[in-house]
């Protein structure tokens, strides 16, 4: 009980220090009288280019023999699944025998991929912790027009994205709305309205916390530390609003695309993906946006020649060779997809470089083998971003590397000065 | 082949501790026990059985008892007092090898113990067990619903909620974020769009005969309708399955809301069988749903006399109702072989569709004129002309479009708009806080809605702003109680939410309000009503959903090995068990038919797929189960047996935890960390058992595998679909491997196996006997059903508790564990009928408390 009290007084402090005006660091740079490089927000100050993160998840893991490569380096002999992405190597370092540490064998543990919760918050016994993305986002703040984007391929979109509260991410919505919101202008009318409806928003937020303050009185002490708790959700509800006021009537940047080029329904996932990654590469871009979470769902076989059964199904093969090579032909695809989504912003040029460059782009998964629904060997390949990238680098199979030693990892070379993430034991110090 | 038992039945089984605990409330809190023994001292007990292993050097199991803190209330020593009691009750511990206390002892320090813990846990309580909590995505979607009374979508812009337990409304699992505020807010704003219609349209019947409704139809459509079917008098009569925007449709919905549709159909010449009609739901966006999420139902034609069938769902703008033929063939494939429809020689099955009618929408101007109505509504460029009574344009018949142009909106003419604001104001908060307003509560709304008036704001402009105050304040989203026992109004929602998963309605809040809803008989009377209304659906859906995760059954797609999986199978499955539910709720049937009954509810299909003949029809129905079905229960039910899957190839692990949490409520402990995975092999040379073999023989994984393992393997006789198998099927031929054409599935027809390339075999045979943790065996699933029926108070346990959890909130703790065991007695009383249950369940201080 003491320790709770204590707990309590802290909150009430903090409480009474932020809410104070808005701050100018809260504006987006754009708006501020200052447009210099803002430390916080991990800006490499000797760039022009801003940098930026992209997390990809898929599920079902892999099937290592077509992955990973016998020897370690820059000079692996490339195999099946390397082959797609043999015009980046060097450009890319796929890890072998790594993972999150002491995960249950379950399609579950997406949920901690990014984040590196203790196991048991798989279980919901204690909550999960806040994720790779948001903890960027958080410092990037309103520099952007969003602060991130969570986005998932139609049904596969497990929460990936978590807030430091435990609450996942709501989705950013489909192609066509996130075209929308990033690059179509509102009428005066329209902007005039939001406007409106974000001041009010705003006074709401004032109602919700003088009906907390009420309430407290009436409660007990479990309640009442709840409470509190919301009163810093308020507080940052208020800064959410706060930078959507400041980018609702600012113009939006033009992009050479249509939106029809997004809305249009997809003829198979291939094309579907790429669209998506279409996108991410506009985003990027044009800087509406730093932080990508995209979750890559499971594919089925439709309009696709080749594939004859379910991603799924074939992810589960039992060693059955047919359902193997049904497999293969999915994992291909994924990383020609991939390719593609590394050429395109290797294709776009920026100050210093392209933009693959100033963007860290992971691709891993939940599962490692998918037949046997285990949590070790997760296939992570990590692509871009100014690393010194290694081609293949090979842990124990055994027993795996920290994954959140990379994470750490990522997280300085956004310029975040720390050398902890999730349960991390260390900082892969490799890739420079 | 399922004669080789691992061990003689030879069982002297200790009956965990659920038949201890029966005689042992009875004997505890007397003040005589503390001088009977002293072992009844913790210190003493642990010193003569426990302290060989459980000492501070050998620390068995990572637990020194050593000097163990007697602080019950501490969180984490109460916790591990708790598993100390549990273990013990449970006769695990001391292990059976050792030195054993007598019943005596063992039940002496146990109601020492429970005493102490019950106390600790009191004292834990004393602010209530549940924490003030925001509503879920469903219930909050449910409440806005209810409230506006429209059926807006805004589940899917909310963050998705955590899951504690396997629910998502415990309070725990229910953390409020930046996010959930902003996203509150755009959802506020949607749901009040809906809820003020451009237009107010009354509720509408409309009916068409199968004759209109085909000349109704562009006669451009006529050359994909008229060969496949024919007029009979006023009726249309498919003899061909039409595509489902082309089949016999109402029309679409002005508004938003909830309708009613009725069709008459009759079935001809189906050599007396039903034919089963779809009805479902053809969207604007034709795309938008999966096959199955357009059913709202599939009801059988009957040969003779014409039937009604109906349906009741939300509709959005825009949306029409259609019924379709299910067993007709489909005119795209009809056979080369049998005369057409239009050919004079047809002589197939046809479905006569008399007329259909669509009602709606449902309830709509109630809702309205509570929190808009009682005023005359005009487009905003005639204001003017009517406040000065000039004779208006007739606007009424506008299209819908044009009132969402700023000078055609709808403006209320009132010569007094904040009394107007008042008195809607006056209505709309006590619904939408579920309790009347302070004062200060109302006085502060209606200072807004005047300032704005005050500013020239028009009174509907006004009335949507405030209202979404209202709907973003900590009133509408959180459930608020206060410490100790819950007030009438605290006690009205803890029931509809329980019970509609949404707001109390206004009978509700008048019975809070006269102080009459907690009177013992009134609040049975009220649970009775709340279940038998329409939103009671709710209830069975949501809380089968979680307690049984029957959500997830359609999740996955199974393996072409299997074939038969199709629409009807998917759609049956989980109907099954849901209408399972229902039965044995609306009869109070023993709580033990969830894990056995000699009845099921069953249509044609899964007659089919369970091997059981002399179904007719789509209709579920209750159906005698013959002697050797193996089936009866919801854990031989298919949804289950396949929800309990990865769709590919079963699992006795996944079956057996989910037998454990789901039936038992024995959760076992999570797997250790860094287990080596089981990689299956599916091409029939080794079985999953025989890969699980290891779990036997390493102490690590025993200790829990001997719980979980056993339902497990029981459940193997069924495969990934809840088919009965004594083969695992497999895609390729082998040694030992034999092809079947139809693997276990006699009756399948014949022509969708041509069109698909899957041949099946069967490989080694299905082991499914075991030995239960007691050490009792049982040779397949019929043997291990009997084993769990022996404790029926166990099942009824885990279902109060369950039903508990779901109801407040909270996780049981062991506080609660006298309530729960005054439910089940009151259970056991009454043949242990579920409806019982449930009414000992709202009628516990548990329920009725914080």
């Amino acid at each position: 009980m003491k320790n709770q009290l204590s707990r309590r007084t802290v909150l009430r402090a903090a409480g009474a220090s932020i809410a104070l005006p808005m701050l100018d660091a809260m504006l987006p740079s754009g708006l501020r009288a200052d447009t210099n490089g803002n430390e916080s927000n991990g800006n490499d100050p000797n760039s022009a280019a801003p940098r930026r993160i992209v997390l990809l998840h898929r599920g079902l893991g892999t099937y290592h023999p077509y992955l990973v490569p016998k020897t370690a380096g820059l000079d692996y002999e490339s195999n099946r699944y390397l082959k797609t992405l043999e015009a980046h190597r060097g450009k890319f370092t796929l890890f072998s025998g790594i993972s999150h540490q002491g995960y249950p064998n379950s399609h579950e543990t997406s949920r901690a991929i990014f984040t590196d919760a203790a196991p048991e918050s798989l279980q919901g016994t204690i909550p999960n912790t806040v994720s790779l993305d948001q903890l960027i986002a958080e410092k990037i703040g309103g520099e952007t027009r969003l602060r991130s984007l969570t986005m998932g391929s139609s049904n596969g979109a497990a929460s990936l994205s978590w807030n430091r509260k435990g609450v996942p991410v709501p989705s950013s919505g489909g192609r066509k709305e996130v075209f929308a919101r990033l690059f179509i202008d509102g009428s005066p009318e329209e902007i005039k309205t939001e406007m409106n409806r974000l001041a009010h928003g705003r006074s709401i937020l004032d109602n919700l916390r003088g009906q907390l303050q009420s309430l407290k009185l009436d409660l007990g002490g479990a309640d009442r530390d709840r409470l509190e708790v919301m009163e810093t959700s308020i507080r940052e509800a208020e800064v959410l609003l706060h930078q959507e006021e400041a980018w609702a009537s600012k113009p939006k940047p033009a992009v050479d695309a249509d939106v029809k080029e997004f809305s249009a329904r997809d003829n198979s996932w291939i094309d579907g993906d790429n669209r998506w990654y279409a996108l991410m590469r506009l985003a990027l871009q044009t800087d509406s946006t730093r932080v990508i979470v995209y979750g890559i769902s499971e594919h089925n076989n439709t309009n696709v020649q080749d594939l004859e059964i379910g991603h799924h199904d074939a992810s589960h093969h039992g060693k059955d060779p047919a359902k193997i090579e049904q497999f293969a032909r999915y994992e291909e695809k994924d990383y020609q997809n991939f390719a593609k989504f590394l050429d395109l912003l290797n294709e776009t040029k920026e100050a210093d470089g392209s933009l693959l460059d100033h963007t860290q782009v992971l691709l891993t998964s939940n599962l490692g083998d998918a037949s046997a629904h285990a949590s070790n060997n997760l296939p992570t390949i990590l692509a871009g971003g100014g690393f010194k990238h290694q081609g293949h680098m090979a842990f124990d199979e055994a027993n795996n590397l920290p994954l959140s030693n990379l994470y750490a990892r990522m997280l300085q070379q956004f310029g975040i000065e720390t050398d902890r993430f999730g349960r991390n034991k260390g900082v892969l110090t490799e890739l420079v | 082949m399922m004669a080789c038992m691992t061990k003689p039945t030879a069982c002297k089984m200790r009956f965990a501790w659920n038949t201890v605990l029966a005689i042992f409330f009875i004997v505890i809190p007397t003040q005589a026990q503390a001088q009977v023994h002293a072992l009844n001292k913790p210190e003493a007990f642990f010193a003569k059985f426990c302290l060989d292993c459980h000492d501070a050097s050998a620390k068995e199991g990572g637990l020194s008892l050593v000097g163990l803190s007697a602080k019950y209330s501490d969180p984490e020593l109460h916790k591990t007092w708790v598993r100390i009691f549990d273990r013990i009750r449970a006769g695990e511990m001391p292990p059976k090898d050792e030195l054993q206390p007598t019943a005596k002892q063992r039940e002496v320090l146990l109601a020492e113990l429970e005493q102490k813990l019950h106390e600790a846990s009191l004292q834990q309580q004393k602010d209530g067990r549940v924490t003030i909590r925001r509503l879920s995505r469903a219930e909050y979607e449910n409440t806005i619903r209810d409230l506006l009374d429209i059926p807006v979508e805004v589940q899917s812009r909310l963050p998705e909620d955590n899951l504690i337990d396997g629910f998502d409304n415990i309070s725990q699992g229910l953390e409020t974020s930046a996010t959930h505020l902003v996203r509150y807010q755009e959802a506020a704003d949607l749901a009040l769009v809906h809820a003020m219609p451009p237009r107010l349209s009354g509720l509408t019947i409309k009916r068409m005969t199968g004759k209109e409704w085909l000349e109704w139809r562009p006669k451009i459509y006529h050359k994909g309708i008229v060969p496949w079917s024919r007029i009979e008098g006023d009726s249309f009569v498919f003899r061909a399955q039409l595509y489902k925007h082309g089949s016999v449709h109402t029309d679409r919905t002005k508004v938003a809301g909830r309708y009613r549709f009725r069709a008459s159909v009759r079935a001809i010449n189906n050599q007396g069988k039903p034919i089963p009609v779809d009805i479902g739901r053809i969207s604007t966006d034709r795309f938008g749903h999966a096959e199955l999420e357009h059913l709202l139902g599939i009801q059988d034609a009957v040969e003779g006399e014409s039937r009604i069938i109906e349906a009741e769902a939300h509709l959005i703008t825009g949306e029409s109702v259609y019924v379709s033929p299910r067993t007709l063939t489909l005119f795209r494939s009809w056979p080369k072989d049998v005369p057409k429809p239009d050919d004079p020689k047809f002589d197939g099955p046809e479905l006569v569709v008399d007329w259909i009618e669509l009602e709606g929408p449902l309830g709509l101007g109630d809702a309205f004129e509570s929190f808009f109505g009682g005023m005359k509504r005009v487009p905003d460029r005639f204001v003017e002309d009517a406040k000065a009574g000039k004779k208006l344009q007739d606007w009424s018949r506008w299209n819908v479009n044009e009132f969402q142009k700023p000078h055609n909106r709808l403006r209320f003419i009132t010569e007094t708009p904040k009394e107007d604001a008042a008195r809607l104001l006056g209505q709309f908060l006590p619904q939408a806080m579920r309790r009347p307003p302070t004062q200060d509560q109302l006085d502060f709304y209606i200072g807004r809605a005047n300032t704005l008036l005050d500013s020239g704001m028009p009174l509907d402009e006004v009335l949507i702003k405030v209202y979404k105050e209202v709907l973003c304040s900590m009133q509408f989203l959180f459930r608020i109680e206060k410490p100790g026992k819950l007030d009438d109004f605290a006690l009205a929602s803890r029931l509809s939410y329980f019970l509609w998963n949404s707001m109390p309605d206004d009978e509700l809040l008048e019975l809070a309000a006269r102080g009459e809803l907690r009177k013992p008989e009134v609040l049975r009377t009220q649970a009775e009503r709340l279940l038998k209304h329409r939103k009671g659906q709710r209830f069975v859906t949501h809380f089968t959903d979680h307690w049984l995760n029957l959500a997830e059954t359609l999740d996955m797609k199974p393996d072409n090995l299997y074939r038969e999986f199709d629409e009807e199978l998917a759609w049956s499955m989980t109907e099954e068990t849901r209408r399972f539910f229902v039965e044995v709720l609306d009869n109070n049937l023993p709580v033990t038919d969830f894990v056995h009954s000699d009845w099921s509810m069953l249509n044609e299909r899964l007659g089919l797929h369970y091997d059981i003949d002399g179904i007719q029809g789509m209709n579920m129905r209750r159906v005698k189960l013959p002697a050797d079905a193996h089936r009866g229960g919801v854990i031989t039910q298919a949804s289950i047996l396949k929800l309990t899957t990865n769709a590919t190839y079963t699992s006795p692990i996944k079956r057996g935890a989910w037998i454990l949490e789901r039936i038992l409520g024995t959760p076992p402990a999570p797997p250790p960390p860094n287990v080596e995975a089981i990689e299956p092999d599916i091409r029939g040379a080794v079985t999953i058992r025989e890969q699980m073999a290891l779990h036997k023989t390493q102490q690590v994984c025993a200790s829990c595998h001997r719980k979980i393992d056993p339902p497990g393997f029981a459940l193997e006789n069924y495969d990934i679909l809840g088919g009965w198998r004594e083969r695992y099927r497999v895609s390729k031929g082998g040694e030992g491997i034999d092809y079947v054409p139809l693997a276990n599935h006699p009756n399948r027809k014949k022509e969708s196996w041509k069109t698909s390339p899957q041949r099946v075999y069967l490989a080694k045979p299905v082991e499914a006997f075991g030995e239960t943790s007691a050490g009792e065996a049982f040779a397949d699933i019929d043997e291990y059903k009997k084993i769990l029926l022996r404790d029926p108070n166990q099942i009824a346990r885990n279902l109060a508790e369950k039903l508990l959890v779901y109801s407040t909130g909270s996780p049981i703790e062991f506080a609660d564990r006298r309530s729960v065991e005054k439910i089940v007695k009151a259970a056991r009383e009454d043949n242990y009928g579920f409806r019982t249950l449930l009414h000992a369940v709202i009628q516990s201080p548990v329920f009725q408390s914080k």
